[in-house]
Parts: C-alpha cells; sequence; structure tokens
C-alpha cells in the first residue's frame, strides 16, 4: 500500500528548493514544487532574527519619538491656549481692514503689542497691514520691536525682505528730500528771510528733481514734496497726482488735491479726490479733515460737524482739526460748545490765526475762508 | 504626469516592501498557513519581494492574507510618521524642533511613508486572491462573492497608483493625524 501511495503521490519532477529529491504531492495541492524533507524544513520558516530587532529599534525609536513630542506638542498647547483668541483678534482686524477701518485695524493690535511676549501672528498681522497701508513707521515699529528672534515660514519671511527692502527705501527717500529741504531753507528756516519765497521753493523743486534720477529713492515720494514747493498750481496738481500713487502719502496728497479743488470752488471734483482717498482709508485724519472742509464750503454744515466733532474726539491735536472744528461748530450756531472748544484750545496753549477770527467774528464768510483763500 | 518605473519606487521605499511581506507572513502565521519561501526584498525589475506560502481553500484566510500588509502597514506607519505629523503641528504654531530631534523625525518618517506607500496589495496579490478563491469552484459560491469586490478594490488601488494613489495616501495620513492634533 505504501508503494503504491509513494508511485501515485511522487511527481517525477525534482524538489525545486534542493533539486535532488522528488517533489512531494501529499500535500493534496495541485502545484507542489517542494520534497516532503524541503516542505517540512520550509513550513518552520520564521522572520529572521536580525530583521525583528531592526525592527523592534527602529519602533522603539518611533514610540520615544511619539512621546517626545506629545510632551512638547501638550506643553507647547497649554502655552498657547490664546491661540483661539489671537485667531479672534487677527480676524477682527483683518475684517476692519478689509472695510477701509485702517486705523481701527490696528488699534485693536496694538493693545495686544505692548506685552514683551508678543505673538508672532499677531504681530506679523499687524505688519501686513500697516505695509498695505502705508503706515510704515507702524511696520518698521513692529519690524524692529517682535520680529528679531521670532519663527517666521517661507512665505512670510519673503514677504518680510520685500518689506524691509520698501521701507528701507522709504526712510532713504524721506531722508534725502529732509536733507535737501534743511539745505536749502536751513534747518531753522533762517534762508526764508533771507532769500525771496518763491525763489526758495523754486531751488527746492530744483534740488528734490535731481533726487529723482538716483533708483534707490521712491520718485512718488520726492514728487509730493515737489507739489509742496511747486509755486505754479497745475504743475502741483500733476505731482500730487503722481504721488497719490505712493501709499505713504496718498492720503495726504489726495486730500491736498481736494483742497485745491475746494479753493478753486470745484466741489465736485473735490469730493472726488476724497472719495479715491476713502476707498482706500476710510479713517485718515487729513482726508476727513478735507472733507469736513468741503461740506463747510458747500454750505453741508451739520454733514462737516458731524466728522469734525469725530475727528476732535480721536485726533484733538492733529494738523486744523481744532479750527475745522471751531467753524463747524460757529456754522451750525453752537456757540456754547464753541466757547468751549475755544477755552480747550488755550489751555492747550494752542493758537489760531487771524483769519480764523476773521470768520468767528463774522467779519469774513465760511465760504470765503474755504474757497480762493489759502489755509 | 510624472511616470516612474515601479522598480525605482520599490528600492526607493524598500523599508516599505521589507514591511508589506512581513504583512503577509504575519497574517499567514495568524491563519496558520505555512510560508515555504521569503523574499523580504531583493533588486527585481519585476518583484522586489514575495512570500510563498500554502494554498487555502478557506477564503477569509486568504483575504486576511492579501490584505495583511494593508493593515500592517498602515498601522506601523501611523506609528512611523505619528512624530512627523507632530513636528507639522508644531511649525504651524511656529515651534522649531532641534536639529537631532528634526533629523531623526525625518529618517523615522522615510520609513513610515514607505510603509504606508507599500500598504495596498500589490496586483500580483489580487491574481492570487482571485484564482484561489473567486475562481476556485471548490469554494462555496457566497464567499466567492463577498471577496470578489476585495480584488476589485486592489485593482482600482493599482490603476490608482499610476495617479500617485499610492504616495498621496502615504503623505495624506500625517496630514490628516496634524489637522487632528490641530483641532484638539
Amino acid at each position: 500500500m505504501d508503494e503504491t501511495y509513494n508511485i501515485d503521490y511522487y511527481n517525477t519532477e525534482l524538489c525545486k528548493m534542493c533539486n535532488t529529491r522528488y517533489v512531494d504531492l501529499n500535500s493534496g495541492r495541485e502545484n507542489e514544487y517542494m520534497c516532503s524533507q524541503c516542505r517540512q524544513e520550509y513550513s518552520k520558516l520564521k522572520i529572521p532574527k536580525w530583521l525583528i530587532v531592526a525592527f523592534g529599534v527602529a519602533i522603539t525609536v518611533a514610540i520615544i519619538m511619539i512621546v517626545y513630542s506629545l510632551r512638547i506638542f501638550n506643553t507647547y498647547k497649554v502655552n498657547s491656549d490664546n491661540r483661539v483668541m489671537n485667531e479672534q483678534i487677527i480676524e477682527e482686524a483683518n475684517q476692519y481692514a478689509e472695510e477701509g477701518k485702517l486705523i481701527s485695524a490696528l488699534l485693536s493690535l496694538q493693545d495686544y503689542l505692548t506685552d514683551s511676549d508678543v505673538d508672532v501672528d499677531i504681530a506679523l498681522c499687524a505688519f501686513k497691514i500697516a505695509m498695505e497701508a502705508g503706515y510704515y513707521d507702524f511696520a518698521a515699529g513692529v519690524y524692529d520691536n517682535y520680529f528679531t528672534d521670532a519663527v517666521f515660514f517661507e512665505d512670510e519671511l519673503n514677504y518680510i525682505y520685500e518689506s524691509y527692502d520698501i521701507l528701507n527705501k522709504y526712510y532713504a527717500t524721506a531722508n534725502a528730500v529732509t536733507e535737501v529741504i534743511n539745505e536749502v531753507i536751513g534747518d531753522d528756516g533762517q534762508n526764508t528771510v533771507n532769500f525771496d519765497t518763491v525763489e526758495i521753493c523754486d531751488r527746492v523743486c530744483s534740488r528734490l528733481s535731481e533726487l529723482l534720477s538716483n533708483s534707490d529713492y521712491e520718485p512718488n515720494y520726492i514728487y509730493y514734496y515737489m507739489g509742496g514747493y511747486c509755486t505754479d498750481i497745475e504743475q502741483t496738481k500733476s505731482y500730487l497726482e503722481y504721488a497719490t500713487e505712493y501709499k505713504p502719502i496718498a492720503g495726504y496728497a489726495l486730500a491736498d488735491l481736494a483742497r485745491m479743488e475746494r479753493n478753486d470752488g470745484d466741489f465736485t471734483k473735490a469730493l472726488k479726490w476724497i472719495e479715491k482717498a476713502e476707498r482706500f482709508n476710510l479713517e485718515d485724519t487729513y482726508v476727513s479733515r478735507s472733507k469736513a472742509t468741503i461740506y463747510l464750503a458747500q454750505g453741508k454744515y451739520a454733514d462737516a460737524l458731524s466728522i469734525a466733532e469725530q475727528l476732535y474726539k480721536d485726533n484733538t491735536d492733529e494738523l486744523y482739526v481744532r479750527e475745522t472744528y471751531a467753524i463747524a461748530l460757529y456754522a451750525t450756531g453752537k456757540t456754547n460748545k464753541l466757547v468751549e472748544a475755544l477755552d480747550e484750545a488755550k489751555q492747550a496753549e494752542y493758537e489760531f490765526d487771524d483769519e480764523f477770527y476773521s470768520v468767528i467774528n463774522g467779519q469774513k464768510t465760511v465760504y470765503e475762508y474755504y474757497v480762493n483763500v489759502e489755509e | 504626469m510624472t511616470i516612474i518605473p515601479g522598480f525605482i519606487i520599490s528600492y526607493a521605499t524598500f523599508p516599505g516592501v521589507i514591511a508589506h511581506e512581513i504583512g503577509h507572513q504575519l497574517a499567514c502565521k495568524i491563519t496558520d498557513v505555512r510560508v515555504f519561501d521569503v523574499k523580504y526584498f531583493q533588486f527585481n525589475l519585476e518583484i522586489s519581494g514575495y512570500v510563498r506560502h500554502e494554498q487555502t481553500d478557506n477564503p477569509w484566510k486568504q483575504l486576511l492574507i492579501t490584505y495583511g500588509p494593508l493593515i500592517f502597514n498602515f498601522i506601523i506607519g501611523i506609528i512611523f510618521v505619528f512624530p512627523l505629523a507632530v513636528m507639522w503641528a508644531m511649525s504651524s504654531m511656529r515651534y522649531v524642533y532641534p536639529f537631532w530631534s528634526k533629523a531623526l523625525v525625518y529618517v523615522l518618517a522615510y520609513i513610515g511613508i514607505s510603509c504606508l506607500a507599500n500598504a495596498f496589495p500589490s496586483s500580483g496579490d489580487a491574481i492570487s486572491l482571485f484564482t484561489s478563491v473567486v475562481k476556485n469552484k471548490n469554494i462555496p459560491l457566497l464567499p466567492r462573492i463577498l471577496v470578489a469586490p476585495f480584488v476589485l478594490i486592489i485593482i482600482a488601488c493599482s490603476v490608482a497608483k499610476f495617479f500617485w494613489f499610492d504616495f498621496i495616501f502615504a503623505f495624506g495620513v500625517p496630514a490628516v493625524i496634524k489637522a487632528i492634533l490641530c483641532h484638539l
């Protein structure tokens, strides 16, 4: 029986593993390729020890790293528990910025920029908004105070480097312009005493125009100051129009253009410049004040007062804010408040010019004060 | 679409290939199917690793053996890529790892990504499952029908590999872990 069994179940092919014995078909599998010895031998096949050791070491290292990472993660997460709050602050600031309320956006962040342990995301958000709004002094302050040891992602670093170049150009131009003006006018304006004003303005313009050929300087910034010293009104307007393209001074340039149109009595054009400025920044004091003066010249006294009142509340000491507010109070007949405002100015040792008093005393109309009259 | 020959990917992700074969082997061990020959890794243009084992008429054992690497590679892949996921989560919080731990995380991540990229059963596994179960008339019809979709899944995954599905999956796992950690 055994022999028969063997004859039936042994194939004539040699075992593919040892190549010496015949293939054993006792397993009952169709494609058997091993002899019984090899089959027994290979059935014991186990994972090699070296592989188990290597695998064990790798898994152990991985588990140690998991524990290590999670410890740091938990510690750091506890430290940055206010992350959600910071995200809300940033979201709120970005919302303000999107609405054109750039000052509100920066003020909402400024409160959180006073601690020594400032969140980098908040500092970066403030920096970005300031750069986009053209508030380069604010941006430079954030850069100097909060970016030194901070960790940034690559795209953020690229943005910061680009902004750094922009800031450098801005300050280089500002310094060059100041230097030229001081050189021609004199640090204390002494040259204006000895020379004709028109001549001095022409000299400043001419010296500033020399800076335009230097690619290290921002031409639109230079144009703004050329506009300030130019004695030809049309030329001034064209310089200021160039300047409107440069964010840090765009608000000033647009407000100046509006003021010039108001002086000429073209209120439609003046308000168009204001509209353009407000599309960019709704909270520019200089622009808002110009808008209030246009309304005063137009006779829209209530509208003017509402703007001037807000300006006086928020930025009392900004240029001509006290004048505009006082004239708006005078125009609307709010005498008590006017007296109060004048008292406050007196206490602050603020001096109004004669022309202002000529309006308050009724020697000049508000329209005459704002149209064809230099402020 | 960049097409890189499969053998280059197998060579580059050899730890995953080794884990894949261990996955088959362990599944054989669990199902008590005897293994005759294992090649954990070899420099071969067609097959970089294999496990030769006993044929079994039990469809569920065959299914487990075929899908063994998916389970095994997935589990150990997660263990190896977990530190990477934590590091990603930490970097989103602006935490910088020391150089040595960063390097170690990347080494572990390489092993983990390799394991995850090689987690899916191969087309050879699909053929094996198909011939030993779906096509095997000795097995009752119901299990054959039930196993058939698993063959289709493997084939679908094999096709998807042309579109880098294996690597999308491999990098997707730590990305998902990171997302979970960030929302904890």
